[in-house]
């Protein structure tokens, strides 16, 4: 009776090593992969790798040009903005910051917007209706106005930052987790767990959490990008980040007045975001692509 | 009546390239005639490279998978090597086919009528009024009711019956020398089904189309070939025409598809099967590919890969113990 | 609260031991409608309705195989999805073991739920992708609470799965992993883990190789002797059903047109559909190739949206009346144990076994 063995031949690697050998594979993910543990261990060791404080001030380096050109020395490798403060140290700590805002915010948007999207997809009918419309009416909201007004009420700091990003991002979490639950409904395994006798709570957490997951991960790494362009914006607005705090976003506002004559104050940091978010979309869609079911399996 | 050798095809390979740079075979030294008028089919369960083989013939596959062939010969001349361009040419004129799901063939956004008529255009060399007339006339001969009606209506408008009928006068408008049929009635209700099918008889009966009729339903074949291939995990396991293979095959595989075809028409008790799964592409076995699951397998069938040969005129056997038929052992 | 707790706990000894009686499901004048169009148009768009279900009636005997077959739009998954109440029903009643089911509560429902499984068509979106083999045959299990520890649980999940013939190493393993034959045994063994009385195999082997499909209509039969089950076996084909089935009911476009046992239908139908069914069957037997153009029927199936008025069948049967197109004939028994709604039942069905002795003479 069928005794034939599932032909999948030797045991293949499962888990971490199949992923790492994946992942090896892809060109783009591998770079992505290594920018994003750059940063990683720049954010974590900052105040070991950065060669000084990101607020002190030297009064000799005051607009010093990067090491490469005339005028500048090796003591700022990158140069120094127009109070003298060393440009590579600030981009170091700045570092902790973006990842920060960027990750937290994504971590709030993504867990409001999967809870809210699975119900609103599982549920349907009224509850659906007034989860839709009630996101329709956030994503109306422009985020810049927000900042602004929670800026003058609540002050400015990483967190209200974190708040104000993840407040505003979680509508296409919701959007695409409820159209992926929607699909989800329909197959045959959540028939047959009804037919079963399964509570509805039951049937969301087992079957259809797991089956959002690849989608859902996905999502949260391209967000992370979205996300520190977005404080990098705001910041640079001078609705984000305030001063002292170092952002990327900050440190662009105050180069932009010296983009023609000491370009290097502004461009640098704007360098470290492109690297950055450029990381991040290649690790995004190499998980996309291998996270992608149909990917799985032999056929 | 002598006919006319509409396609040969001699050792047809193909293979998927993948991650690696390695290759799967998907389809082994498959090597066929179709005369004109003549209806051959091919039959086989998932996997054995029906459909990919008819692809290849057509030009159509895409990377990752690639074919090389000896030749094929539609019409004598070798086609195997011909370029994208001069493929499209001979696609829709000289060569035709019919997929499975008509949904999908049919351009949703464009009436019938427009996709039936650009066809003729393109390969008829007529103007739009012409075109216009022979369409009608097209979904007339393929039993269409209204047909006017029908030419003005998108495909959505139609059941699944009536957009086969109509995949069947595109395909036919421009009187191909061979059509290919890739499983045309299986998504089809039964008794829709008999209707193609009759159709189709009837089409073949006032052209000399070759017809190359892939399907996995063996009551299908009896009703409509002439001749029948086996084929299994990629290569031809067996050959002949339709009575010998139904009442006297000799390879094990098709007699396992005959016991496991349930027969309406006898009355039986038990149903007997064939053991196992078909081999992954991937995973393929040692020897004769479907020694694993072959009741009469013997020790030189793990090891030796069986070539076709023929037990009589007209019946080849890829199998080192023929369930039947006289190897002329030299 | 005591009162209700009382019966439910009657009910529940009461499904525990196996069923005397003859008629496991009875199922009388069922209906399921779908509403289309808005609520708020008037006129056609306005409330109209999808007749999936119009008014079937029949029973399952105890140990026996019940097959359902008919074409798209017939309603035949429909009927086995409310009677198990996947859907909800728009009127008529079922009953399994004399107990009316298709109103009971919440409550009352997961008391019968065990003896009442599905087996799904579709191979490839009835097991969870997520989810390992064993955790898939538990879930009954574990949702209905039976098993009293873990070793029980595996060893009851272990125990199903080699009754279906996987191997238990399986156990571990997802099912991408498998072929569609392997899953559909999966799908299997999870029906199969409550010990449940009735099974309802929607299309169960539609999905599959011809070979395979053999593999597992043997085990579902196999399955029924040794577990004593009934099934109700919806099919397409006529050919499937034969093979498993005691009895058969074929329904057109939402209503039942004959029932009568399976040799009796195959060599004597009464209705013109059934006929034009077993006409159109291509038989594997070249020698009995179909010459004659008449069996078959012409025309294309109606959309059950717009049903034809009267006899539904009317606008594709050879033989139709106008007491066809004004009336909806009644479903009457023409033999023991053989109903036809047809106004004019025929005589003497071309039967499938009488196309041999034509092609032999």
């Amino acid at each position: 009776m069928g005794k034939k063995n599932a032909h999948k031949g030797a045991n293949p690697p499962s888990g971490f090593r199949k992923y790492a050998g994946l992942l090896f594979r892809s060109q783009t993910g591998t770079i992505g992969f290594f920018i994003l543990l750059m940063i990683l261990i720049i954010a974590i060791f900052a105040p070991h790798i950065a060669p000084y404080d990101p607020t002190s001030v030297d009064l000799r380096g005051m607009r010093m040009p990067p090491f490469w050109m005339e005028g500048g020395s090796m003591e700022h490798i990158l140069g120094c903005d127009n109070l003298g403060r060393d440009l590579w140290s600030r981009i170091i700590y700045g570092t902790r910051v973006s990842l920060l805002v960027g990750i937290l915010s994504v971590l709030l948007a993504g867990a409001f917007g999967i809870v809210l999207g699975m119900v609103s997809g599982f549920y349907g009918s009224w509850i659906d209706s007034v989860i839709m419309r009630v996101t329709d009416a956030f994503f109306a909201i422009p985020r810049i106005l927000m900042a602004m007004v929670v800026l003058m009420v609540a002050g400015s700091s990483v967190g209200v930052l974190i708040l104000i990003i993840g407040g505003t991002s979680w509508v296409p979490f919701a959007r695409m987790i409820r159209s992926e639950v929607l699909a989800l409904k329909e197959k045959e395994f959540v028939k047959c767990s009804r037919s079963i006798g399964t509570k509805g709570t039951v049937i969301l957490l087992r079957h259809i959490l797991p089956n959002v997951m690849s989608s859902f991960i996905v999502l949260c790494t391209m967000n992370i990008a979205g996300n520190i362009i977005s404080e990098a914006a705001l910041s640079f607005l001078g609705v984000g980040i305030q001063p002292p705090t170092v952002s990327w976003g900050v440190m662009l506002a105050e180069g932009r007045k010296f983009l023609g004559t000491h370009w290097w104050i502004g461009t640098f940091p704007g360098i470290a975001i492109t690297i950055s978010v450029l990381g991040i979309m290649f690790l995004g869609n190499w998980l996309r692509d291998v996270l992608d079911p149909r990917n799985q399996g032999i056929k | 009546m002598e006919r006319q050798t509409t396609l040969e095809v001699r050792n047809l390979n193909v293979y998927f390239k993948t991650a690696g740079g390695n290759r799967t075979q998907a389809v082994r030294n498959l090597s066929f005639q179709v005369g004109s008028g003549e209806l051959l089919g091919i039959v086989g369960e998932s996997g054995c490279g029906k459909s990919v083989s008819s692809l290849a013939i057509m030009g159509l596959l895409e990377f990752p998978a690639i074919a090389e062939a000896d030749k094929i010969c539609l019409m004598g001349t070798d086609i195997s090597k011909n370029s994208r361009e001069e493929m499209r040419k001979l696609r829709g004129s000289e060569l035709s086919m019919i997929f499975q799901e008509p949904m999908t063939s049919l351009n949703p956004l464009f009436t019938i009528g427009a996709q039936l008529s650009d066809t003729i255009a393109l390969h008829q060399e007529c103007g739009k009024a012409e075109a216009k007339r022979r369409a009608v006339e097209m979904l007339e001969k393929v039993g269409i009711p209204r047909a006017e009606a029908v030419y003005k209506s998108y495909p959505n408008e139609l059941s699944g019956g009536m957009r086969q009928r109509v995949m069947i006068a595109i395909a036919l408008a421009n009187s191909p020398k061979l059509l290919i049929a890739d499983e045309p009635t299986t998504a089809l209700d039964v008794t829709i089904q008999a209707q193609i099918l009759e159709l189709m008889r009837d089409l073949i009966q006032d052209s000399n189309t070759a017809i190359l009729f892939i399907t996995h339903d063996l009551g299908v074949i009896a009703e409509m070939a002439d001749r029948v291939l086996v084929m299994y995990a990629g290569s031809i396991v067996e050959e002949a025409d339709v009575m010998t293979l139904f009442h006297n095959c000799a390879h094990p595989y098709t007699q396992g598809l005959l016991d496991s075809t349930i027969k309406v028409h006898e009355i039986h008790d038990e149903l007997r099967c064939i053991e196992g799964v078909v081999p992954s592409l991937r995973d393929m076995p040692s020897g004769c590919a479907f020694h694993p699951r072959c009741p009469y397998a013997q020790e030189d069938c793990r090891s030796q890969r069986p070539e076709l040969r023929k037990t009589a005129e007209g019946h080849t056997v890829a199998c080192l113990h023929p369930l039947r038929g006289r190897w002329d052992h030299d | 609260m005591t009162k209700a707790r009382e019966r439910a706990e009657q009910l529940r000894q009461e499904l525990a031991r196996p069923y005397e009686g003859e008629n496991l499901l009875e199922v009388r004048h069922l209906k399921k409608y779908f509403r289309t169009g808005s609520r708020f148009l008037p006129g056609k768009s306005g409330q109209s309705y999808i007749r999936a279900v119009d008014d079937v009636s029949f029973t399952v005997k105890s140990g026996q195989t019940l097959g359902i077959v008919g074409e798209s739009g017939c309603g035949k998954s429909t009927t086995g999805n409310t009677i198990i109440r996947l859907l909800e029903k728009t009127s008529g009643e079922v009953y399994f073991q004399g107990h009316e089911i298709s109103d009971m509560s919440k409550e009352e429902m997961e008391i019968i739920r065990p003896n009442i499984q599905m087996i799904f068509q579709d191979p490839y979106s009835s097991l969870n992708p997520r989810m390992r083999v064993f955790d898939i045959i538990a879930e009954p299990l574990r949702t209905h609470r039976v098993c009293k520890s873990e070793g029980e649980l595996r060893e009851q999940v272990l125990d199903m799965m080699s009754v279906v013939g996987l191997q238990p190493d399986y156990a571990s393993r997802y099912p991408h992993e498998f072929s569609g034959g392997q899953r559909q045994r999966i799908g299997i063994a999870r029906a199969l883990a409550l010990r449940p009385k009735l099974i309802i195999c929607d299309e169960p082997v539609s999905a599959l190789d011809v070979s395979i499909q053999a593999q597992v209509l043997n085990l579902l039969a196999s399955l029924q002797k040794e577990f004593h089950l009934s099934y109700i076996f919806i099919a397409h084909g006529l050919p499937t059903v034969k093979h498993v089935s005691d009895r058969i009911a074929v329904m057109y476009l939402g209503q039942l047109v004959e029932l009568a046992g399976t040799d009796e239908l195959f060599a004597s139908p009464c209705h013109p559909y059934t006929e034009g069914l077993l006409a159109a069957i291509p038989i594997p037997d070249p020698a009995l190739r179909k010459e004659r153009r008449s069996a078959l029927l012409q025309g294309d199936l109606p959309s059950p949206a717009n049903p034809p008025s009267g006899c539904r069948f009317h606008t594709r049967c050879a033989h139709c009346k106008e007491i066809c197109e004004e009336t909806v004939p009644a479903w009457r028994e023409v033999r023991p144990g053989h109903f036809v709604a047809c106004h004019f039942p025929v005589e003497n069905g071309r039967g499938i076994l009488e196309r041999q002795d034509a092609a032999v003479k």
